[in-house]
């Protein structure tokens, strides 16, 4: 149970704002971060060989956004980690407040849950392939 | 042929000041430029940095110290490269963020600095201060159009890395 793995990465950082197509092209433009509709990706490996590949979400919503709820901030972050299901149960455990059903897509497995501040975090079990 | 000669004077005219082509193959040049490579760090204020950073730790498994988190990873451009995002909770009434009243701040990572931020002058950018170096890297701050304050990174991983190791932290990963 020791060095028991948990987070192993950042998978993406989401922020609201007024104007979110207006924010993109100010982004791509200035900052060279080319968003589609979905946010940009920001890859890396997650070893020194190069053969996984890891990948960074960042995304723009719009100030009306649900995916945010019930947390009021104007941000959410996306945690990486190993084996969701096997998480969600430790953390109902632990007492932490799971908002929603691990849900699989092809992409990966998702959940959410609040911090000890009422932030909501996004956990991401992904298929990196 | 009236359209010859102007296109031909206009060339000469280029010739004898020199600058013409030197500023369309720096327009092009810049266009190509790389500027942010990688999200650097994620800040967010918080009532109480200490239990947030105690709350990551317990359940979520985050390698915390008195700054947060390290997280590590390799570089996408080169794997044998190392890259780490800094994740920091800031007291709610730090003046880090300002003059972004937002609620978070993000650290994008960028190569070559200097001359991003000539070019981001030129493009009417607002900068909040001027560039900073440190041993671990290059940093300025500047704003977007909505009012968020967004630091810049130009990393000196291999600094970066010894001085979490010289601290005794270990990074998440």
């Amino acid at each position: 149970m020791e060095d028991k793995k948990k987070v192993t990465g950042i998978g993406g950082i989401f922020f609201k704002c007024k104007d979110p197509n207006k924010m993109k092209e100010w982004y791509k433009t200035h900052l060279g971060i080319d968003a589609g509709q979905y946010g940009a990706s920001f890859e890396w490996y997650q070893d020194a060989e190069g053969k996984k590949k890891g990948l960074t979400q960042w995304n723009l919503n719009s100030e009306t956004a649900k995916l945010y709820e019930p947390s009021t901030k104007d941000f959410m972050i996306n945690y990486r980690v190993e084996n969701l299901e096997a998480l969600v149960e430790e953390l109902k455990k632990e007492g932490v407040t799971v908002l929603d059903k691990v849900e699989t897509y092809d992409y990966g497995k998702f959940v959410h849950i609040l911090d000890a501040e009422g932030n909501k975090i996004q956990l991401w079990e992904p298929t990196d392939e | 042929m009236k359209k010859i000669a102007l296109i031909t004077f206009a060339l000469a005219t280029s010739f004898c000041f020199g600058f013409a082509f030197k500023s369309i193959t720096s327009t092009n040049s810049n266009a190509k430029m790389k500027r942010v490579t990688g999200i650097g760090g994620i800040f967010f204020k918080c009532k109480d940095p200490k239990k947030v950073r105690e709350w990551y730790q317990t359940h979520l498994g985050l390698n915390t110290n008195q700054y947060g988190t390290v997280f590590e990873w390799y570089q996408g451009a080169d794997s044998t490269k190392k890259g780490f995002s800094q994740w920091s909770p800031f007291k709610e009434t730090t003046k880090y963020f300002e003059p972004s009243t937002k609620e978070f701040m993000i650290n994008y990572r960028v190569e070559n600095l200097e001359l991003l931020i000539e070019e981001l002058k030129k493009e009417g950018v607002t900068i909040t201060d001027t560039l900073q170096t440190v041993d671990y890297g290059k940093f300025v701050h500047i704003m977007d159009i909505e009012g968020n304050k967004i630091e810049l990174w130009e990393p000196n991983d291999i600094v970066y890395e010894k001085l979490g190791i010289q601290m005794g932290s270990k990074t998440t990963k």
